[in-house]
């Protein structure tokens, strides 16, 4: 009799996929590392060195705690001020009207412009990185929250004021659900950004945190250090998403509503 | 009771409502009968009061009003219990008590205990109408305005649906407006049958029946028969329909599907 034919769940296959796309960049990695030596990129056992090297030394610890306050903060209160625009946008038609044209133009400044700018408005230190994420997350969250809230169903409106619903109720029942559908590809896109600028805005101004240390390692020319202290922020970065966004998105697929969105790092 | 006097509705220069008197009173469930897009929905929204006529007046004394729509309108992200009690969340009902509430209407309504955690999206079209209905009557209301609620499903399925309402209704004592354009629907379900003539809309009949859900055969007779009369065949099959005079007879159909006068 031939045993039952196994196959595997979806979850596991692209778990699969997943270490399979991970393993194909190690080997990448470790081709290029052969092919143009340790000066161009260091082998994959001379970054384990060097990324447990920093763990062991303390180094890693206090710059990463950094590094996360800095996109946090600054994703947070650039998060906070777009989507609140955006909800008044949505619903008052002149504040919508008026703040696009604004956070398009924000949108459109490269991160770099305002390091350059935060350095001369607020000096060397954590600020200027913090002020530039929250500059670069404000129009990403704006942008989403207005759409969310136009395209909001109207049947399902005119529902709520027949059944004489509350308006706040009508916000928390009806707006804020389906402008989830909108914010959590958002939110993931901009806690990205968040860490890219963080550590970008941490290079220039010479502000504690991961972007401290890879200047402090490209001034010693140590190549292996930095592709440690680059390998220790994407691993912070997926640390925040798993902790911040992975529980969401199961929350939004679990209610019919599946949002297949990772973090671009 | 619901009283519509001298209803008047345009947009623009179209002229959509042409003076209509309708009163509906407790426990009454009056079918308004019409051709596609002859402003029955408008009287309704008019009704619920989300629309405004141009003229006429609206009274309405019912204090607890619900509304079936055409499309269910369910929140995709709750589920079957959730949806049915959104009306009772927004009278402030706590949460033990609506849900409890809305749980009882839709096992009633044949929901099994599986299928109360299930959203819309894992629901039929018969289910998710099923969930509006119970939306509606777990306000225990007053009266209940329903746009076509049957319009999108299959002949079983609205016969069985058409059963349910009649016993929602008369468990509830609740006054039902309900619009439709199929004769066979208002027929099974109406105590008054109110015939609009297309746009527009003026009524061109006002027949009182008993309903017959019992017998489908009864109730294509009875639908056989109000066709035959040459005012509502017109109504629904040509726009030049005359208007019934506000003081015009009223009549009762009978079940052998003859229209005999009742009343005056």
């Amino acid at each position: 009799m031939a045993a039952p034919a196994r196959t595997l769940s979806p979850a596991l296959l692209s778990t699969l996929w997943g270490a399979a796309g991970l393993l194909a960049l190690a080997g990448a990695w470790q081709w290029g590392a052969a092919a143009f030596g340790p000066f161009v990129l260091p082998s994959l056992a001379e970054t384990g060195e060097a990324v447990v090297r920093l763990v062991t030394t303390g180094k890693a610890g206090p710059a990463l705690l950094a590094t996360l306050v800095h996109a946090l903060a600054g994703c947070a209160a650039g998060g906070a001020a777009g989507f609140f625009l955006g909800v008044a946008g949505g619903l008052v038609l002149p504040v919508g009207a008026m703040s696009y044209p604004v956070f398009t133009a924000l949108l459109g400044t490269p991160p770099i412009a305002w390091v350059v700018l935060a350095l001369l408005w607020f000096g060397p230190g954590g600020a200027a990185a913090t002020f530039t994420v929250a500059i670069t997350v404000a129009p990403i969250l704006f942008i989403a929250t207005l759409q969310g809230v136009r395209s909001r169903d109207r049947a399902l409106a005119e529902m709520a004021q027949l059944y004489r619903a509350p308006a706040l109720m009508r916000f928390t029942d009806l707006v804020l659900p389906a402008l989830a559908d909108f914010l959590i590809p958002a939110v993931a896109t901009a806690l990205a950004f968040s860490f890219k600028v963080a550590v970008m805005a941490e290079v220039l101004s010479g502000a504690d945190g991961v972007g401290g240390g890879i200047a402090t390692a490209r001034s010693h020319f140590d190549l292996p250090e930095t592709m440690a202290w680059i390998v220790l922020a994407i691993a912070a970065l997926i640390l925040a998403d798993a902790l911040l966004l992975a529980p969401l998105r199961r929350r939004r697929a679990g209610r019919g509503h599946p949002t297949p969105v990772s973090v671009e790092a | 009771m619901l009283s519509l006097s001298s209803l008047r509705l345009r947009f623009g220069e179209a002229e959509i409502i042409a003076g209509i008197d309708l009163h509906i009173g407790a426990g009454e469930l009056v079918v308004l009968l019409g051709p596609s897009g002859c402003g029955k929905t408008s009287l309704l929204r008019i009704a619920a009061g989300v629309e405004r006529a141009t003229a006429g007046r609206v009274e309405n004394s019912f204090r607890r009003v619900a509304m079936v729509f055409q499309d269910p309108r369910l929140l995709p992200w709750a589920d079957a219990r959730d949806n049915a009690a959104f009306g009772l969340k927004a009278a402030g009902m706590g949460k033990a008590e609506r849900r409890a509430i809305a749980e009882a209407i839709l096992l009633r309504l044949g929901f099994s205990a599986r299928d109360l955690d299930k959203r819309p999206a894992q629901l039929s079209g018969g289910m998710m109408q099923r969930v509006a209905i119970a939306r509606a009557f777990a306000l225990s209301p007053d009266l209940v305005l329903m746009d076509e609620p049957f319009s999108a499903l299959d002949v079983g399925l609205r016969h069985d649906l058409q059963a349910l309402l009649r016993a929602e209704v008369e468990g509830a004592g609740a006054a039902v407006l309900f619009v439709t354009h199929d004769v066979t629907e208002a027929v099974r379900l109406a105590d008054r049958i109110v015939v609009f003539s297309p746009r527009p809309a003026c009524v061109v009949a006002e027949v009182t029946q008993a309903p017959m859900l019992a017998s489908v055969g009864a109730a294509y007779e009875a639908s056989a028969a109000l066709l035959h009369r040459p005012e509502i065949a017109a109504a629904l099959a040509a726009p030049e329909a005359s208007c019934l005079a506000v003081s015009g007879s009223r009549e009762r159909l009978s079940l052998a599907g003859r229209a005999t006068v009742a009343a005056s």
